[in-house]
């Protein structure tokens, strides 16, 4: 069995119509694939941020929540007392030490 | 370039380099559209299949293992996208009852005949997708059986086993042609 017609068959209706990839294939197909790159990056980055935002807003809703009561009266409290507001400043500098400590050791490791 | 080249290639893609991704259009954009135009004879919807099955491949390129050079796995993902396309268009195709008897031997006289290659030819393009592929990549492009299967996502034993059912197919949409 050589299936010597069977072949010749295949190869003449392959000739008969035969096409080509237009020369320009592999460029638009890369920029196809960027685009896609970059739109699903920006939906990977939005659910992080909506992901963020929500776990940000129920861990402060439970705080208030549960604790809010005693936060407020804790407050209150501080704010009567001179050595409570003198603890204000030194906070909120550490806090902005930190921030920015933060922040560029995130610029400088995500460049690596 | 060797497999083992091509995995360092994906390897580096992998790790951002993803203009490289370009050498596999352009090494094997022609042989995968080839194996699509074959089913989907229309060059506006072959070369979106083709286009979509690269762009597959490079979403999937992490699991690309090696068992099957590149080169057949991205057939593998065009040939799968094609027949989902055609299942899709709701194309309709000749069913033949196979339990007729024919021998072996007509079959083989048959399809050696010379003066049968145009009938041959109109009965390939009633055969269903898969079927015509599988003639074509054993047939045309002379492929090993073990790569055929993988492409067809069916063991190497069924190979053999389909062929011969086609062949017999082919017999069948002949002598019913001849009929008409």
């Amino acid at each position: 069995m050589t299936d010597r017609a069977l072949h010749e068959a295949l190869r003449q209706q392959s000739e008969q119509k035969k096409m080509h990839l237009p020369s320009n294939f592999a460029y638009n197909t890369m920029r196809r694939i960027e685009r896609e790159q970059q739109a699903r990056e920006w939906r990977e980055r939005l659910a992080a941020v909506i992901t963020i935002a929500a776990c940000c807003l129920l861990g402060v809703g439970a705080m208030i929540f549960y604790y809010g009561e005693v936060l407020l009266i804790s407050f209150r409290s501080m704010l009567q007392q001179q050595e409570g507001i003198s603890l204000l400043p030194g906070t909120a500098f550490c806090f902005l030490f930190l921030a920015t400590l933060n922040f560029f050791l995130r610029r400088h490791y995500a460049r690596e | 370039m060797q497999q083992a080249d091509e995995k360092q290639l994906i390897a580096r893609i992998l790790d951002g380099h993803a203009e490289e991704y370009g050498y596999f259009m352009t090494q094997y954009g022609e042989e995968v559209f080839q194996l699509v135009v074959r089913l989907v004879p229309v060059q506006q919807d072959a070369e979106e299949l083709v286009q979509d099955a690269f762009v597959r491949a490079y979403d999937k390129l992490d699991t690309y293992t090696g068992e099957a050079s590149f080169q057949t796995w991205l057939c593998r993902i065009a040939y799968n996208l094609t027949i989902s396309w055609l299942r899709k268009q709701k194309m309709k195709y000749t069913s033949i009852d196979e339990r007729l008897d024919v021998s072996d031997a007509d079959i083989d006289q048959l399809l050696d005949d010379d003066s049968r290659i145009q009938q041959l030819e109109d009965a390939c393009t009633q055969l269903k997708p898969d079927e015509q592929t599988l003639v074509n990549l054993f047939y045309y492009d002379d492929m090993p059986v073990r790569d055929i299967a993988y492409i067809l996502g069916m063991e190497q034993g069924s190979v053999a086993v389909r062929l011969y059912r086609i062949r017999k197919k082919l017999y069948l949409i002949i002598k019913r042609m001849e009929m008409l």
